[in-house]
């Protein structure tokens, strides 16, 4: 995907000032985990947590930004509207990562946790966020335009599929990170995570490709 | 079942074949909604322009989506040889935050233009156009004219094989149609095909007219054969308002030439502008001394021999 399209979008949708709030709200959130920490794989299972519903939210901003006559013409200038439509989730999902690079470092640099910081924990940690946002990006492709749009569908959506990703056990990423890193020093710690990145990378790919194919016949 | 008309692209084209073919294509929105489109037939060769007409709601837009590729028929095909292709959109959305002049170089870059080169063009097409207040100003303050030239420019930013405009010349001042215009002339003669929609009847006869009507298209005026379509055009000052670059910036005016020993200006103008340029000239101060066709070439003078 051209560097092109993905400074064009940024710059779009930067302009649009939607992708504050979600942004905020996150770096709060991580702040508030950080504050009275227990053991670092607890506080990045909590952060990853609420990664999800901020990278299905920035997604459908960053989806939804352009005005459907302006999509037209990029469309038609990168040529096709499929084209456009991943180089949008590719643009959600560096957003994503940006934010789970804070997360990720935040307890690290002010040594908030109350056991000891490892690579390894760090390197799970650092996975499980771009899993989970992974994650978000691809339920976001299904909730924006043309597939749901509307923004009550997609909120609602969008709450019920967080909370399936957090309560349903086995439910990769999200609850399978949240059960591994629950634990006092997982044995395997990174072959688990290497599993929980298989299934995730299956789920993301069936779930996006959908939402590609989907869009395309609907146009 | 959606989406079942066939969208097929090739990248081999050869200088005289249909940029653009669709058949049979019928178009709806809804499952059993009315047909849109209702198998509408129409081919575009290589260095043409084709204007289509009709009442609002005929289907116009929908018809140029389809062959842009932004929308996909119910049925039929659409053949489209030309990859890459430009859109001009009936309008520029409002909640365009981007100056003019930062949104067309982002398309520029799209379209892989270098940085510089797209930034020279882009400043040559505001220029032509006369974006005001100036290509600095927010795409969606601009009013609604100026909009339309800013998705006019984008669209012209680099030479493409298939130009679809929808509705360019609404909201367009008389020096900006123009303009468009010529862009549209210089297009065809690079062997670009250029598509384009407008509500009224256009007021060239340069071009293939067709007009849409209960979802297909009729022929409405076919341009002059192609080729040896020039005329030649002597003209006289008759006031001192008379400017030639101004005659010579006219649509259709290929070439110029001043005959120094009587003091007049010749034009070589396509055939179907001729009109045009002649209204032009007397508005403009000049007095017509002589039209000649060139296909039809008159005898040399001849001369005696001493």
């Amino acid at each position: 995907m051209s560097s092109a399209l993905v400074r064009y979008l940024a710059s779009d949708v930067a302009r649009s000032q939607r992708w504050i709030a979600p942004a905020v709200l996150f770096v709060a959130a991580v702040a508030i985990l950080n504050a009275d920490a227990g053991p670092l794989l607890t506080t990045y299972a909590d952060t990853a947590t609420c990664l999800l519903p901020v990278a299905i939210w920035l997604t459908v901003v960053v989806a939804n930004s352009e005005d459907p006559t302006q999509a037209a013409i990029t469309s038609v200038t990168v040529g096709g509207t499929t084209r456009l439509r991943i180089g949008k989730l590719l643009v959600a999902f560096l957003a994503d990562a940006g934010l789970a690079l804070v997360a990720v470092l935040v307890p690290v640099i002010l040594q908030t946790s109350s056991g000891g910081t490892t690579v390894g924990d760090v390197a799970a940690g650092a996975v499980a966020h771009l899993l989970v946002a992974a994650t978000g990006v691809a339920v976001g492709a299904w909730l924006a335009r043309p597939l749901v749009g509307r923004a009550g569908w997609v909120f609602v959506i969008g709450v019920l599929v967080v909370l399936a990703q957090t309560v349903v056990p086995h439910a990769p990423p999200t609850r399978q990170v949240l059960v591994l890193f629950d634990q006092d020093h997982p044995a395997h710690l990174a072959a688990s995570s290497a599993l929980i990145g298989i299934e995730t990378i299956a789920l993301v790919l069936v779930l996006t490709v959908g939402a590609l194919a989907l869009a395309r016949a609907r146009s | 079942m959606r989406g079942r008309g066939t969208v097929s692209e090739s990248t081999t084209m050869s200088p005289t074949a249909d940029v653009c073919v669709v058949s049979a294509v019928r178009k709806r929105y809804e499952r059993h909604g009315p047909w849109v489109l209702d198998g509408l037939d129409l081919r575009v060769p290589a260095r043409s322009a084709a204007v289509v007409t009709g009442a609002n709601g005929s289907g116009k837009s929908t018809l140029l989506r389809i062959v842009a590729g932004l929308t996909r028929p119910t049925s039929g095909r659409v053949h489209t040889r030309a990859r890459p292709l430009a859109y001009a959109p009936e309008r520029l959305p409002t909640r365009l935050r981007m100056s003019a002049r930062v949104y067309v170089a982002h398309m520029a870059r799209l379209r892989g233009l270098d940085p510089d080169a797209g930034r020279a063009r882009a400043n040559e097409l505001f220029e032509r156009l006369a974006l005001t207040p100036g290509p600095d100003v927010a795409v969606g303050t601009l009013s609604k004219g100026n909009s339309q030239k800013v998705a006019v420019a984008q669209a012209f930013l680099a030479p493409v094989d298939l130009v679809v405009l929808d509705e360019p010349f609404s909201g367009l001042d008389h020096d900006a149609r123009d303009q468009l215009w010529q862009l549209v002339d210089e297009r065809v003669e690079q062997g670009a095909a250029v598509l384009l929609t407008s509500h009224v009847l256009p007021d060239t006869t340069a071009h293939d007219v067709y007009v849409l009507r209960d979802g297909r298209l009729a022929i409405e005026a076919r341009a002059p054969a192609a080729d040896v379509t020039t005329t030649r055009v002597v003209v006289r000052a008759a006031s001192s308002a008379a400017s030639s670059d101004a005659l010579r910036s006219l649509p259709g005016v290929t070439t110029s030439e001043h005959l120094a020993a009587t003091d007049e200006l010749a034009l070589t103008v396509r055939r179907g502008r001729v009109d045009d340029v002649l209204v032009a000239a007397v508005r403009g101060g000049w007095s017509v001394v002589a039209v000649t066709p060139l296909d039809v070439r008159p005898s040399p003078p001849t001369r005696d021999e001493p």
